[in-house]
């Protein structure tokens, strides 16, 4: 059920209100429309259709309820929805906004009594044409409806020639009007005028700044009253008209343009609207050589036409080709709204599981005022072997192929845990690195320093002793001497024997416990060059040891081994070194 | 005596917690890098850094996070720094590369003294500590040997130590050689890396200086001189030129 009416009226002006219904109702309920005066209604009419066509009937009925009101003072008034019931089922109309306005003078040119001229001119205000946009500023790719409209308040009689403005700048795409125009009563700034669209476009800017739409230009005809010469002729067929012509222009309109904000997705190319996308695949599971398609689906309100096709990397063992472009959109003043369809196909050359990687879209919001990226899902195709696969598997054994290298990336980072140290401490040049060179060598310094003072001491007291040898040795023999002459012969003995170990130790620098005969006898041979003489020393000492325990006292032994000592030592102090 | 240990303790405590707070600052910058975070994974490297510590890997795992956001640049810079300290890393290297490809200047690079360049790979195997460190421990072994061979009265030891003791000496003598030039090399080296975009190099350290050539960032030059803001750069093909200070950024 519709309900119809106009959109502008005067005050005190009369017009139809029309509710249709294109069914037979068993009940009428008229809205409330206490805000104008009835003059006459409910007026009901019905129509009737009945066709038949190659043996099949269709009937359709319509029944209007006519109502004539009157406009009683200025404002905005809505009529409510009217109610009908059909088949014991309720339906309600549209509600009608009516703005009433106050009244106003009446056109000119249908004056009486005013000075008649042949060729009167048409005033600008009561018939122009302008051009309309939705927005004025707008981002790149936003789109903006343009509406070329006439206005007037005379009688037009037709147009003439017209120059529809150039949308340089922009792309253009024209919505749908219907081819004859529509009058439409519209209130301009208190004055009521009947509009009609002469077309309406859809714009998408292609460039940023300030973009002027040059003027369009109409010409238009104009019927117009003639007054003179007044005939017998003109009584009698009414007045008489005449088409004027005007040309009429519209001002220019300027629209900026803003540039898309910073930051755009790599996946970004141009897209402005609200979108979708969606991916499908009609199969995964396939032999080598049999053909997939991937669809990428766009749907949404935006620069639709102008989206190119995404780029997916398919892997590089799939021949794949350009991607089929199928687009269905319309053109409305809502924007450009419906789907952009890539199909892409794939023809894979080797078995092996593969994977398509996701595609991502990006788009600019305009609601938002942000870059969307929208992705698709990602899809794993596993090839199998197909028939004719061996043919081709003998091929590639030929012919082997290269490395195919992809992409070229810095490596990965090292995830660690990695040692970290404090920066710029460094072993070299501080105080405990030079330290330990001066104190190492300072105590090698001192330990050297130290030995030598030792040993040099310790040469000193050899020396003496050394000199002293031969000393230490007679006054030894002269003790054993004096015990000869008490025929002591245990304690003769033992002072020819301490003289004999005591000449050595000196000499040798041994000390006396550590003397025996073995070690003696082996440091004296590196010390003397006739060996003879160290016999006769160790054979002497036998000799003595030997006696010391007998008990039998022989002088004339005692003596000869007195004599025996005395020759050994002096001989040793002549040949020791 | 109470006193001091608590202090002690307290001041071995904080370290502690500062090395542990340092490892999680750098495990969360690891995390942020892989999911793809750069921006929160430089500010997390560079804390480390900015609170005194270092390692190839740090320096490294920087120079990604750079990379990854565009600034190669400092990219460059941080790799260059990584492979003064693990001139070996294959790793750091092939990044190195990368990030040079990216540089606008190709300046012809003078061939240098074959043996300088073995020279340098040979001290680079050890980094400048274990060098020091072998030095320090090899010096007071040839001391004792020398030892040895003054108060050891047979023969046969005193040589052999002498001659151990001159060899280990030599040992000791050369690595403290090459700890020095590791140590000059890796932390007093005097090379830079251009980060203004374009800068014109004067021919002296004034504005009004004529203007010999132009360089571009991510270019490294030698430092030989300075007065002031100016710095004399030296470029591997061996020109030389004056440029502001601002403009470079040292390794």
């Amino acid at each position: 059920m519709t309900a119809e009416g106009p959109r502008v009226v005067e005050v005190g002006e009369q017009f139809v209100v029309n509710f249709s219904v294109n069914a037979k109702p068993s009940s009428f309920q008229a809205p409330d429309m206490k805000d104008f005066y009835v003059l006459s209604g409910p007026n009901q009419s019905t129509s009737q259709n009945f066709q038949i066509i190659n043996g099949k009937a269709s009937q359709s009925i319509t029944v209007t309820y006519t109502y004539y009101l009157q406009a009683t003072k200025p404002g905005t008034f809505i009529i409510p929805p009217a109610i009908v019931t059909v088949d014991k089922k309720d339906y309600n109309s549209n509600s009608l906004a009516i703005e009433v306005v106050g009244t106003q003078k009446q056109p000119q040119t249908a004056t009486q009594g005013e000075e008649p001229s042949a060729q009167q001119p048409v005033p600008d205000e009561e018939l122009f044409v302008r051009v309309t946009t939705d927005k004025t500023s707008v981002y790149q790719g936003e789109h903006i409806i343009a509406t070329l409209k006439i206005y007037t308040r005379l009688t037009i009689s037709g147009f003439g020639s017209s120059e529809m403005p150039d949308f340089a700048g922009f792309w253009t795409k024209d919505i749908e009007t219907p081819s004859q125009i529509n009058l439409q009563r519209e209130n301009v700034g208190g004055v009521i005028y009947s509009t009609g669209i002469i077309r309406k476009l859809i714009l998408f800017p292609q460039k940023t700044g300030e973009i002027t739409i040059s003027p369009f230009k109409l010409e238009t005809y104009v019927r117009q009253q003639v007054n003179t010469p007044r005939s017998i002729f003109d009584d009698f067929f009414g007045q008489s008209y005449k088409d004027v012509a005007k040309m009429l222009e519209s001002k220019s309109v300027v629209i900026n343009v803003k540039p898309l904000p910073a930051g755009k997705p790599d996946a970004f190319s141009g897209a402005v609207g609200s979108m979708s996308i969606e991916s499908e695949i009609d199969k995964t599971q396939v032999a080598t050589n049999d053909a997939i398609t991937i669809k990428i689906k766009v749907k949404g309100n935006g620069n639709l036409n102008l989206i190119e096709a995404p780029k997916i990397d398919f892997p590089p063992d799939f021949d794949n080709f350009d991607p089929k472009v199928t687009s269905n959109v319309t053109n409305s003043a809502a924007g450009q709204v419906g789907s952009k369809t890539f199909e892409y196909l794939l023809i894979p050359r080797h078995a092996g599981n593969y994977r398509i990687p996701p595609v991502s879209f990006s788009y600019f919001d305009l609601a938002r005022k942000q870059y969307q990226t929208l992705t698709t899902n990602e899809f794993k195709i596993s090839v199998s072997k197909g028939r004719e696969d061996e043919s081709v598997a003998v091929m590639s054994g030929m012919s082997k192929e290269e490395l195919k290298i992809l992409g070229n990336d810095i490596l990965f980072i090292k995830p660690g845990p990695f040692k970290i140290y404090p920066a710029g401490k460094i072993l070299f040049g501080t105080i405990q690195f030079y330290g330990l060179y001066a104190g190492s060598f300072i105590i090698f310094l001192a330990i050297v320093l130290f030995r030598r003072a030792h040993i040099k001491k310790i040469q000193n007291e050899e020396l003496v002793r050394n000199r002293k040898a031969n000393r230490v040795a007679k006054e030894r023999l002269k003790q054993a001497s004096a015990h000869l002459k008490q025929n002591k012969t245990e304690a003769f003995y033992e002072s020819i024997l301490k003289a004999l170990w005591g000449y050595l130790s000196d000499k040798l620098n041994i000390p006396v416990s550590e003397l025996s005969r073995e070690t003696a006898g082996k440091n004296l041979s590196t010390r003397i060059t006739e060996t003879v003489l160290v016999d006769d020393l160790l054979s002497l000492i036998d000799a003595c040891e030997m006696a010391r325990f007998s008990p039998s006292a022989d002088s004339q032994a005692m003596d000869k081994v007195y004599a025996d000592s005395v020759k050994v030592i002096s001989k040793l102090e002549q040949n020791i070194r | 005596m109470k006193k001091t240990a608590i202090l002690l303790l307290m001041i071995v405590l904080t370290a502690a917690v500062s090395a542990q707070r340092i490892y999680d600052l750098v495990e969360k910058g690891n995390l942020n890098y892989m999911s793809g975070d750069y921006e929160l994974a430089i500010e997390e490297y560079q804390a480390v850094i900015d609170s005194g510590y270092e390692s190839p890997e740090l320096y490294y795992n920087l120079g990604n996070a750079y990379y990854k956001s565009n600034k190669f640049t400092n990219a460059l810079v941080n790799y260059e720094k990584a492979a003064l300290l693990a001139p070996d890393d294959e790793d750091i290297q092939h990044n190195l590369e990368m990030a040079r490809q990216l540089v606008v200047d190709k300046i012809e690079k003078l061939p240098e003294f074959l043996p300088k360049i073995w020279y340098r790979q040979f001290i680079g195997l050890l980094k400048t500590d274990q060098w020091a460190l072998i030095s320090m421990i090899t010096f007071p072994i040839s001391l004792l040997l020398f030892l040895f061979y003054f108060f050891v009265r047979r023969i046969g030891i005193r040589k052999t130590a002498f001659l151990l003791a001159l060899f280990i000496m030599l040992v000791s003598a050369s690595t403290f050689i090459f700890s020095y030039n590791q140590k000059k090399l890796v932390y007093n080296n005097s090379y830079a890396i251009i980060i203004t975009p374009s800068v014109t190099i004067k021919s002296s350290p004034d504005e009004s200086g004529t203007e010999l050539f132009q360089l571009h960032e991510g270019t490294k030059v030698e430092i030989i001189d300075q007065l002031g803001d100016w710095k004399e750069i030296k470029l591997s093909d061996g020109n030389v030129g004056w440029l502001k200070l601002s403009d470079l950024v040292r390794l």
